[in-house]
């Protein structure tokens, strides 16, 4: 009786077949490295090194309702509170508008100078059920780890954030401040200021 | 290392992730999953799904191992090229010890494909 099945020695295709997958996956891991970074990181929010970047992005990605764009942006990961207020928001503003993509204007302004500080946005719209829903807050800014990024927001004449952005717990949750009028860490240069509507 | 002990720890970790995922940490995954996909952030919405869902595949590509190698091969793949991509998309809000996590967790997975493919059963040879 003879065999006449593949043979299984080490240096038959049986042999190297094992390695050969193995680097095929180490390929495809490579390949999907190259691609995040160069293609579906977090792109511009990476390089922000500025205030005025920061709120430059944060009015493109809120315009496009942009939540991976808007994530990016953030200092640490939104825990759960943060997602939910987010989505009701949202929800709250498609609801009233009676659209799925209601026309909303934002409008920045008081953008500090450098790459820590913060920004005013002023949320407006003249979609029907949305006129009256106008609001103003000021987003605060910081750097880490080299770029510069958004760690919280407060009330438009706030020194410092009411509420900040934090992956751990509501600890970080603030009174509002009781700040003079007009106290804004802001520089008040009003570089960098722009509106936008949305699509 | 046999294959069945790695497949086992590959298990556990991802198991553990999936239960940090449903609630562990006060994160509630699926609603995570679902709102994410909803506002376009499609991305990550897929990363959270294969996070949380990822334990069954695993457990099914390792039953079926020694019939076939393949879907052992395919779901550690996508499960290591998924968790790569969260944490290069999300590595500023990492530290190193993410990315240590995951080489520990990609070699380990290598290696039970090296291992999976070595033991793959041989077909009936023919006889004359």
């Amino acid at each position: 009786m003879e065999l006449t099945g593949p043979d299984r020695g080490p240096h038959t295709a049986r042999g190297w077949l094992p390695w050969a997958v193995v680097g095929a996956v180490l390929l495809v891991l490579a390949g999907v490295a190259v691609v995040t970074l160069f293609v579906a990181g977090p792109g511009d929010a990476a390089d922000a090194d500025s205030v005025e970047d920061v709120a430059d992005l944060a009015v493109d990605a809120a315009e496009d309702l942009d939540v991976a764009a808007g994530i990016d942006l953030l200092c640490e990961l939104p825990m759960d509170l943060y997602r939910m207020s987010l989505e009701t928001l949202i929800d709250e503003g498609r609801e009233e508008a009676g659209t799925e993509d209601p026309d909303v204007t934002y409008a920045v302004s008081d953008v500090s100078d450098g790459p820590t500080g913060s920004f005013l946005v002023e949320i407006s719209s003249d979609e029907e059920g949305l006129t009256d829903r106008g609001t103003s807050l000021r987003v605060f800014v910081e750097q880490r780890d080299g770029r510069s990024c958004i760690v919280g927001v407060g009330e438009p004449d706030a020194e410092r954030p009411r509420v900040e952005v934090a992956g751990d717990g509501y600890g970080r949750v603030r009174s509002p401040d009781v700040a003079p009028s007009g106290s804004g860490s802001g520089s008040g240069s009003g570089s960098g200021s722009g509106s936008g509507e949305s699509r | 290392m046999p294959f069945k002990v790695m497949a086992a720890v590959l298990l556990m970790i991802t198991g553990a992730t999936t239960f940090l995922f449903l609630g562990g940490t006060g994160i509630d995954g699926v609603a995570a999953a679902t709102f994410l996909f909803e506002n376009g952030a499609v991305l990550y919405g897929i990363g959270v799904v294969w996070i949380v869902a990822a334990p069954v595949p695993l457990l099914v590509a390792a039953l079926f191992a020694g019939r076939t190698p393949g879907p052992w091969v395919v779901v550690v793949t996508v499960h290591l090229a998924v968790l790569l991509v969260l944490l290069l998309r999300l590595r500023a809000y990492l530290s190193g010890t993410a990315f240590l996590g995951w080489g520990c967790f990609a070699v380990l997975g290598l290696l039970s494909i090296l291992a999976v493919t070595l033991d793959r059963p041989r077909p009936s040879p023919a006889v004359r």
